[in-house]
């Protein structure tokens, strides 16, 4: 085999794979401008822009969302800050513990996510909690601090921290200090973790699915729909929270300057 | 200068940091799972009664759950590898781009893309019909509500789980390293078994950590893409919580979930020799 | 899906309820100050009820807005009896509110809910209009004298069929088992239609059913499951699959295919030659509502026979209100014919009603029914 043949090869499979990754979002753009006949868009009919000029047209879709939305941004909020404070703590500081508190980030992305809802499930039964929106958003910090903590850490390693100290040393006060020096060091990791964690609340379905109670979000809407009826709208949304995506990560691209920023969600298991 | 004070701060500010995630961790995440134990054993001495009926009931269940997200996890390995290696070494000043698109998916909820494989599978859409002009499929075949569409769709869904871990353990690799051993070694093939290959299990291990693990306990796929034979262990776990609910049952086979994961995850380790998940 | 209690949480050892206190009592201190921050109240007084998908017309819930200036939020929100009863039966066993003052939930499921005395008696002085319940629906054993539940539409259930895809027309339910269907049928996850179905295609009545009946049709079922005849057992998702074209026939409720002739107009609904199963769906008010004035006047409203055929022309169901059918002649004269909403007398003698279950059958036989169809 020669060394353009292999390379070609290694294109091309490149490409396919890619193909298959869109291929769905393929489908989901295309048939948010179906018309379908009836309730279920299933099926292709004609060509519409109908629910794109009416996207709000379903009350409990557009609550779903809203609902959605809130959480996310409740729980990433909190998760950020509480994810945050742990990758500082692990990369600024050698304590004892640190290695059990590294063991403890890991271990909820090692387990399937039907235990983690069914566990925290149990804890509100016996508690006598009712599930509703504070326990989703409960659900949602829980397993969006350990996607934080990997995201900032890994963005974290190997900073040099003397700047820091030497703010420190100048007089600034420690608030001050963190304002000024420490958060813009940290902020591209940051502000990449909290998309993360962002993305990953608006999508959770199955430990939500769990602690929800008579409350429903976006994938609980979808799930439900196939029951009832499945409104192109349904599409639209997914098509515009596509294309909010493209733009927050094209933005923070562009602010920090460094499309790095993103390579920091790599891996989470490091 | 109060340099006890600063110090003495400074000793306990890790502590203060990591208070209140590790708390929220602990409070949310370890607990449960210790009243999770508690359930699964119910009360008296029937524990291992439930577990007994948790393993023989739906001990197809499990086998099935393993063998899809096994399958599930070599398909991604197979197809993730590749990609990740062409992103890392041949997609140049465009690879923050290409890793992009690798995430882009995540913005488009889940399920919808599950339902999305359903217009693409069922038996009137596109993928039959190609497949029947192609004669790989007889006239009365069809893809959803199969196992072929269960294992897809599970491969789909944690892909990128797969790209994003070996692309990072790629991306370390010194290029000169690499070229070295280009030199060191006949043919390319060579030197990429003996160096590029080794040096990225770290990422391989990962990645199929993180393809495996969610595909093991998933039960969108198989519930949406499956038929009532495709059924796997999260169909069996999430029935008997939200709807049957014999809690100390699907207590149960959530343990034995895990710990057979657990198992997996070592012997897994153990063949690749990273014992640390670090 | 069945009916079976908690076995945890029942009687938690007092060893076991301190472990888990004090487990539970770190998360609390975090979790607390979340809840009383993010808790949605009460507020106002609005009429919140509960019901399944495609099941009411469009015009309802906004004429009875204006009729009574009560406001009303009414959610589709009920796809599975079992997986209702298990979503509001926790909560309600703890005296805690659901946020709803309207359930709408099939006969044995409404009997559960009364007989565990999570249901509040109606109030006869607000439900002038009861008195248009028809007859036959007044007595039922799980509720007799109709003190807690009223009906809300009854139905009946029977086979969904696409006659383009089954290439022929479809009579009874052993039309289920031919292989040339193999991989295009569909059931319910409701054990009481699918096993009632099942048995009156083998000539036993689900009326009078033993545990050796339920045995051998569930056993029917799960021979088929394995063989891939039953390609899933479903919900309302049933409707979906029949719309897409990827079923042929479908054990399906009667007034939801009329629903789905705009997504496909060849689809048709059969009562099966060898019978179908009747049931009702009951409004109920849980034991936890604090607004059963407006849930009265709700039921009130809707049982006039006007506002009852208005609700018929839009889900094409059985009204249990005197009078309806009349109305419904009136409004919507072509629907008024069609059996679904007046079945003739020959598909009448045609319908069963599955029997009232202990609760140790219901537990016996939902075992032997999950076990049928690999949940």
């Amino acid at each position: 085999m020669t060394e353009r043949l292999r390379r070609w090869l290694l294109g091309a499979w490149a490409w396919l794979v890619l193909g298959y990754l869109f291929l769905p979002i393929v489908v989901i753009v295309a048939y948010s401008f179906n018309q379908p006949a009836g309730k279920f868009n299933f099926v292709w009919k004609s060509f519409s822009l109908e629910a794109w000029r009416h996207p709000f047209a379903h009350p409990a879709l557009v609550d779903a969302m809203r609902l959605s939305l809130r959480v996310a941004a409740l729980s990433t909020a909190v998760a950020t800050v509480l994810g945050t404070f742990i990758a500082l703590a692990l990369t600024r500081y050698r304590f004892r513990g640190s290695a059990a508190v590294s063991l403890l980030l890991v271990l909820p992305l090692t387990t399937p996510e039907v235990v983690l809802g069914s566990s925290l499930l149990s804890l509100f039964l016996d508690l006598g909690v009712r599930t509703g929106f504070a326990t989703i958003v409960v659900a949602h910090v829980m397993f969006s601090i350990s996607y934080v903590a990997l995201t900032v850490r890994a963005r974290l390693r190997g900073f040099d921290w003397t700047l820091e100290e030497a703010a420190m040393d100048l007089g600034a006060s420690p608030l001050r200090v963190f304002r000024s020096v420490t958060l813009p060091l940290i902020a591209p990791g940051v502000v990449a973790a909290a998309l993360l964690a962002f993305v990953l609340s608006l999508d959770d379905f199955i430990i939500t699915l769990f602690n929800a109670g008579s409350e429903v979000t976006y994938p609980l809407y979808v799930y439900g729909a196939r029951r009832a009826a499945f409104p192109p709208q349904i599409n639209v949304m997914a098509t515009a929270l596509l294309l909010a995506g493209l733009i927050a990560a094209g933005a923070t691209t562009l602010y920090f300057r460094t499309a790095k920023v993103f390579a920091s969600t790599e891996s989470p298991l490091r | 200068m109060g340099g006890s004070d600063s110090h003495r701060r400074s000793r306990l500010a890790p502590y203060l940091l990591v208070a209140p995630g590790i708390l929220w961790l602990l409070a949310f995440f370890v607990a449960p799972l210790v009243i999770l134990a508690s359930t699964s054993v119910g009360q008296g001495g029937a524990w291992y009664e439930t577990y007994g009926l948790a393993l023989g009931r739906y001990g197809p269940h499990f086998l099935r759950s393993f063998r899809y997200a096994l399958a599930a996890t070599l398909l991604a390995l197979v197809l993730g590898y590749p990609l990740a290696y062409f992103i890392a070494f041949r997609a140049g000043r465009l690879r923050y781009p290409f890793l992009g698109l690798v995430i882009l998916p995540f913005f488009v909820t889940f399920l919808v893309r599950t339902f999305a494989w359903k217009t693409i599978l069922g038996d009137g859409g596109p993928a039959v019909w190609l497949l029947q002009r192609l004669h790989l499929l007889g006239a009365h075949g069809r893809l959803l509500d199969t196992s072929i569409a269960v294992v897809g769709g599970l491969t789909y869904t944690f892909l990128p789980f797969m790209v994003l871990p070996v692309y990072a353990s790629l991306e370390k690799l010194d290029r000169r390293l690499v070229e070295a051993a280009e030199d060191l070694y006949a043919t390319p093939g060579a030197a990429f078994r003996r160096v590029v290959l080794p040096l990225s299990l770290p990422g391989v291990f990962a990645g199929s950590l993180l393809t495996f693990i969610p595909a093991a306990g998933d039960f969108i796929n198989a519930q949406l893409l499956g038929s009532p034979n495709q059924q796997m262990l999260g169909t069996v776990i999430q029935n008997q919580f939200l709807d049957v609910r014999d809690y100390p049952l699907a207590a149960a086979l959530s343990f034995v979930l895990m710990a057979l994961i657990t198992v997996v995850v070592l012997a897994y380790a153990r063949l690749l020799g990273t014992e640390e998940l670090a | 899906m069945s009916d079976a209690e908690p076995r945890a949480g029942d009687s938690i050892s007092r060893r076991r309820f301190l472990l888990r206190s004090a487990l539970a009592a770190g998360g609390m201190a975090l979790g607390s100050g979340l809840t009383s921050a993010c808790g949605r109240g009460a507020g106002g007084r609005t009429l919140r009820i509960s019901n399944w998908p495609l099941y009411i017309d469009g015009r309802t819930v906004a004429d009875f807005e204006r009729a009574t200036g009560i406001r009303t939020e009414y959610t589709e929100d009920i796809n599975d009896n079992a997986e209702f009863f298990a979503r509001i039966s926790e909560p309600l066993r703890r005296g805690q509110s659901i946020d709803r003052d309207i359930i709408i939930l099939t006969d044995w499921t409404a009997g559960r809910l009364i007989e565990l005395g999570y249901v509040a008696p109606l109030i006869p002085g607000k439900f002038p209009h009861k008195t248009n319940l028809l007859d036959d629906l007044t007595q039922v054993d799980f509720d007799p004298g109709r003190r807690y539940s009223v009906p809300w539409l009854s139905g009946m259930t029977g086979i969904g069929y696409n006659p383009e895809k089954t290439g022929r027309e479809l009579t009874g339910v052993e039309d289920l088992f031919d292989p040339r269907l193999k991989g295009q049928v569909t059931m319910l996850t409701e054990m009481r239609d699918t096993l009632g179905l099942v048995m009156l295609g083998m000539g036993r009545d689900p009326a009078r059913c033993t545990r050796a009946d339920v045995e051998a049709a569930a056993a029917r079922v799960k021979q088929a499951r394995e063989r891939g005849q039953i390609r899933k057992f479903t919900g309302n998702d049933y409707a979906e699959d029949l719309a897409a074209g990827n079923i042929a026939a479908a054990l399906a409720w009667s007034g939801d295919i009329q629903g789905l002739a705009a997504d496909n107009p060849g689809l048709r609904w059969l009562a099966p030659a060898e019978g179908a199963i009747l049931y009702s769906d009951n409004m109920m008010i849980p034991k936890s509502s604090d607004r059963q004035d407006l849930a009265m006047a709700w039921m009130d409203y809707v049982y006039d026979p006007r506002h009852s055929a208005r609700i018929v022309a839009g889900a094409p169901y059985l009204s249990p209100v005197k009078g309806a059918a009349a109305e419904l002649a009136r409004i919507a004269p072509e629907l008024a014919s069609s059996p679904l909403v007046n079945p003739p007398a020959e598909l009448r003698a045609r319908l069963h009603v599955f029997r009232t279950l202990s609760d140790a059958e219901a537990t016996d036989y939902n075992r032997i029914f999950q076990d049928a169809i690999g949940a």
